[in-house]
């Protein structure tokens, strides 16, 4: 009999065929080009190696869900997005955008590693299973999503709506990237986000700034709010901000202190002779781990160009984002932020929030974690990178807290992907690997959980 | 006096309608300083009229700026006074809102139509025909007169410090009045004593190399958490400037200029509604409205920018974040001095390190009420139109007076002649000045050239 990673050596080519064809078929979200199209191809290439596949309808781009079931088996639901980015500024790229290019063991092509090739991982990982034991080992869900790149407007609702069709033990997230080093990673949670518009008002048009002495002036309004955000030692001053947030296990804690810093490589990436210290570190990664945030992305008012323009301005705007840990609640702490400007007399700041992400963080005890992490080693040849959390933000929560699993994120991206930008890349056997990692974990998974 | 009124009077009302022609033609010859179009046409325009008036006459050039008409008449050996105005104009631009076309002047319910009608060609034209009128009534000018007419005061007057410099000895006379603005919305003449100086610093905080995703946030420090920490420490919510020492120079209205500021029209309610605010940032009398507008020192914020602001959301940790502000400067501030303060404070300031662009621009300046010329100005004001002109101690804005006093010596203040602000739609479409406003200017200062004559040599 054939073993799956046979079975997957022997078919890269037809592999990579098909996943070429995936790529050529454009499905850039944010104007709507191709994603039908996209959904639909995705789909049929599911339902291809034996997965029950529909695409379902939401408020904007579908969804393409799939299951193969193996009665009596756990439940796995991969997650992944068909969607990419636009490919603009296209007289940037090397290779035509949608002509999958392969190039010194890389597949160059828009959505190559974000994320078309990483979820076909799944995909690819059912057929080999399939076809060389007969049966899948576990139960599989798929739920493909086209609006990743948009900010998955319809995702958590789309998980309200059919958590019966969801309901598994554990969540597979397809995206990212692997560590620099080459090192596999894996990834247990995201941080949370709020998004803030902060909005001061003077008087009815911009003024002559010789009446500054009696015309209220937003600008300072917004300073004097903003720096009571925030203290000298850099801690958030919001009363309450800190309380819920969750510290880091002994096991936690140590799997960060594991993870491989080159902090002089760092501080001379970003310019700096030194970073930030936290609450209760300088350590480089549990304080980008544990610490939650609150940063200023960008403020405007007046006049802002060369020379002198003596302005007394009528508006001012900021863009703060906060980036919460777990169990910090995003309408708890946008409530403690309103609070906190009324009673700082702040009131007259309006305060709107864009979107926010509830934070995750699968416990790092889980079985998965050690099973992910062997099927890694074996593929990689090297020890697996866990991050307790990283410090983006992302959907995970909708796993996490609307469906009640445990998520890991695997990448098999490499760290050079240049997903959003021109020239984009998936490594070619990172691909593969991804397939014989899935294919493992999948098979060992009964026994271990 | 009376009698100089009555005859100067009837010389305006005999003559009005070439004078009406002319400051007509003369406000048909476009003069845009930002764009150039037709200054040289102006200036030629000009001293011509002035020749032709009997002024001996001079252009006075600086590399790389626009000339400054000089003339001057009268009597060598009498006392001096220099007249200053611009003959350049703010580009008329947006046309479409325009009723009539900006250099087509068109007479309508009284007032004449054109750019530049009250700022400052309606201003500058008043004061060459009361040198006219009165060479005309009483058969010359009884004091030496020089006038000073400069061409880039709408691009912020690059050159005219130097221009003072240069010419001081040409140019120095015992005063020197500004003829720019208009009078009182109430009709009343206006005066003005003085005027603020001010300082501008801009601020830049440069931290990271790049822009860096905010995931980042724990660990990068922030040029905007900087800034704005920074500037958070220069002022407080009650308005008052923190910066050590700052406020120790700045000196109090006296009583005579508390009893000027009492006679100034101020209405609170007006105040707000006009600018559409709740609140003033002082409010009560009108005299503590007054006298906070007019000698608290001030910290503006007329400029943030940092990182991403658009639309959509973005989250970035802003590598540089820049504030530019102005420091508007009162009686008994130094800009040196105020400068060196600002400075001292941002570079030793926790927040830091900043790079600081931090300029001078002008001193603050006033001239006493009781001076002989204010005096004068006041009376002639008064007896040229029968009311009591509204005197401020000084402008709420700042302005070059500092620089008139210190190169061309003696007292220097403003004069208004034009209509006033809130119907002359000066820098915007539209702009005017009433007839009657030109005509009883021209009295007014034919009034004063003729008693100024009398304060001696």
């Amino acid at each position: 009999m054939t073993s799956p990673e046979t079975y997957i050596d022997q078919n890269r080519d037809r592999f990579l065929e098909e996943l070429f064809t995936f790529l050529r078929q454009p499905s850039i979200s944010t104007r709507d080009e191709g994603v039908r199209e996209c959904a639909a191809l995705l789909a049929g290439m599911m339902k291809e190696v034996g997965i029950e596949t529909e695409v379902y309808e939401t408020a904007r781009h579908p969804v393409v869900y799939g299951q193969i079931i193996k009665e009596g088996a756990p439940t796995v639901l991969v997650y992944g997005h068909y969607d990419v980015q636009p490919p603009e500024p296209l007289e940037e790229w090397l290779t035509p955008p949608f002509e999958p290019t392969l190039k010194g063991g890389k597949i160059f092509c828009r959505g190559s590693s974000d994320d078309k090739s990483q979820l076909f991982i799944y995909v690819k990982a059912v057929e080999a299973l399939k076809r060389t034991l007969g049966e899948m080992p576990v139960s599989v869900k798929f739920l493909y999503e086209g609006e990743e790149e948009i900010g998955s407007p319809n995702l958590a609702p789309f998980a309200e709506t059919h958590k019966d069709l969801l309901a598994a033990d554990l969540a597979f997230f397809s995206d990212s990237h692997i560590h620099e080093s080459g090192r596999p990673i894996l990834i247990l949670g995201l941080k949370g986000l709020v998004y803030l518009d902060l909005r001061a008002r003077g008087a009815a048009r911009d003024q002559h700034s010789m009446r500054a002495t009696s015309i209220p002036n937003p600008a300072w309004r917004l300073v004097w709010a903003l720096a009571s955000l925030k203290g000298p030692d850099n801690r958030v001053l919001i009363p309450g901000f800190y309380d819920q947030a969750r510290e880091l296990t002994e096991l936690e804690k140590k799997a960060v202190a594991a993870i491989p810093c080159d902090e002089a490589g760092l501080l001379e990436y970003f310019g700096l002779k030194e970073f930030l210290p936290g609450r209760f570190s300088r350590d480089y990664y549990f304080n980008l781990v544990s610490e939650p945030t609150c940063n200023i992305a960008g403020f405007i008012t007046g006049f802002t160009g060369e020379g002198t323009k003596t302005v007394l301005p009528a508006r001012a705007s900021a863009k703060v984002d906060l980036r919460l840990v777990p169990d910090q609640r995003p309408e708890d702490i946008l409530a403690k932020i309103r609070k906190h400007l009324a009673d700082q007399g702040f009131g007259d700041i309006e305060v709107s929030a864009h979107h926010s992400l509830i934070p995750s963080r699968t416990p790092i005890d889980h079985p998965a974690v050690r099973l992910i992490n062997s099927a890694l080693e074996e593929v990689y040849g090297q020890e697996p990178i866990v991050f307790p959390n990283i410090g983006g933000a992302g959907p995970n929560y909708v796993f996490t807290d609307i469906l009640g699993q445990p998520c890991f994120v695997v990448p098999h991206a490499t760290h050079d992907q240049a997903n959003h930008a021109p020239n984009e890349s998936m490594d070619l056997e990172g691909f593969f690997k991804g397939i014989k990692t899935a294919v493992k974990v999948f098979q060992r998974l009964p026994q271990n959980i | 006096m009376n009698d100089l009124i009555k005859r100067l009077k009837a010389y305006v009302e005999e003559n009005r309608e070439r004078l009406i022609d002319e400051l007509t033609a003369f406000l048909a010859q476009p003069s845009v300083s930002t764009t150039g179009l037709g200054i040289e046409e102006t200036v030629v325009l000009l001293r011509e009229h002035l020749e032709k008036l009997g002024f001996e006459t001079r252009l006075l050039t600086l590399p790389g700026a626009y000339p400054v008409v000089f003339g001057q008449a009268g009597p060598k050996e009498a006392a001096s006074l220099t007249v200053y105005g611009h003959y350049d104009v703010q580009d008329p631009d947006p046309l479409s809102e325009w009723d009539s076309d900006p250099f087509k002047p068109q007479i309508r319910e009284g007032r004449l139509y054109a750019r530049g009608a009250t700022d400052d060609k309606g201003n500058l034209w008043a004061n060459i025909k009361a040198a006219q009128a009165l060479m005309e009534v009483t058969g010359g000018l009884p004091l030496r007169l020089k006038l000073f007419f400069e061409g880039e005061e709408e691009i912020g007057s690059p050159n005219l410090r130097t221009y003072l410099q240069e010419y001081s000895s040409l140019l120095s006379s015992r005063a020197t009045i500004l003829c720019d603005r208009g009078v009182h919305e109430s009709g009343r003449p206006q005066i003005y004593l003085g005027d603020k100086g001010m300082v501008s610093v801009r601020v830049r905080a440069r931290r990271a190399k790049r822009d860096v995703h905010s995931g980042h946030a724990p660990l990068i420090p922030s040029s905007a958490w900087d800034l704005v920490r920074f500037l958070g420490t220069i002022k407080d919510e009650q308005g008052r400037i923190l910066i050590p020492g700052y406020l120790d120079e700045v000196s109090p209205p006296d009583e005579e200029e508390l009893e000027l500021i009492r006679t100034v029209p101020f209405d609170p309610v007006q105040f707000r509604e006009r600018y559409g605010i709740a609140a003033p940032l002082v409010s009560g009398t009108p005299e503590k409205m007054l006298t906070a507008l007019l000698y608290q020192p001030t910290a503006n914020i007329s400029g943030l920018r940092s990182g991403w602001t658009g639309e959509k959301p973005k989250t970035i940790i802003p590598a540089a974040s820049e504030a530019i502000l102005d420091f508007r400067l009162v009686k008994g501030q130094e800009s040196a001095r105020a400068a060196e303060k600002i400075e001292r404070f941002a570079s030793e300031s926790p927040w830091g390190p900043f790079e600081l662009d931090i300029q001078p621009h002008f001193e603050e300046y006033r001239c006493p009420p009781s001076d002989p010329w204010a005096r004068l100005a006041m009376d002639t004001a008064r007896a040229a139109t029968g009311r009591d002109p509204v005197v401020w101690p000084l402008l709420d804005g700042s302005g070059p007076l500092c620089w008139f006093h210190r190169y061309l010596g003696g007292p220097t203040f403003i004069i208004g002649l034009g209509s006033p602000f809130e119907t002359a739609n000066t820098h915007a479409p539209n702009e005017n000045i009433g007839l009657d406003q030109y005509l009883t200017g021209i009295v007014q200062m034919a009034a004063l050239l003729y008693q100024g004559a009398g304060l001696g040599r």
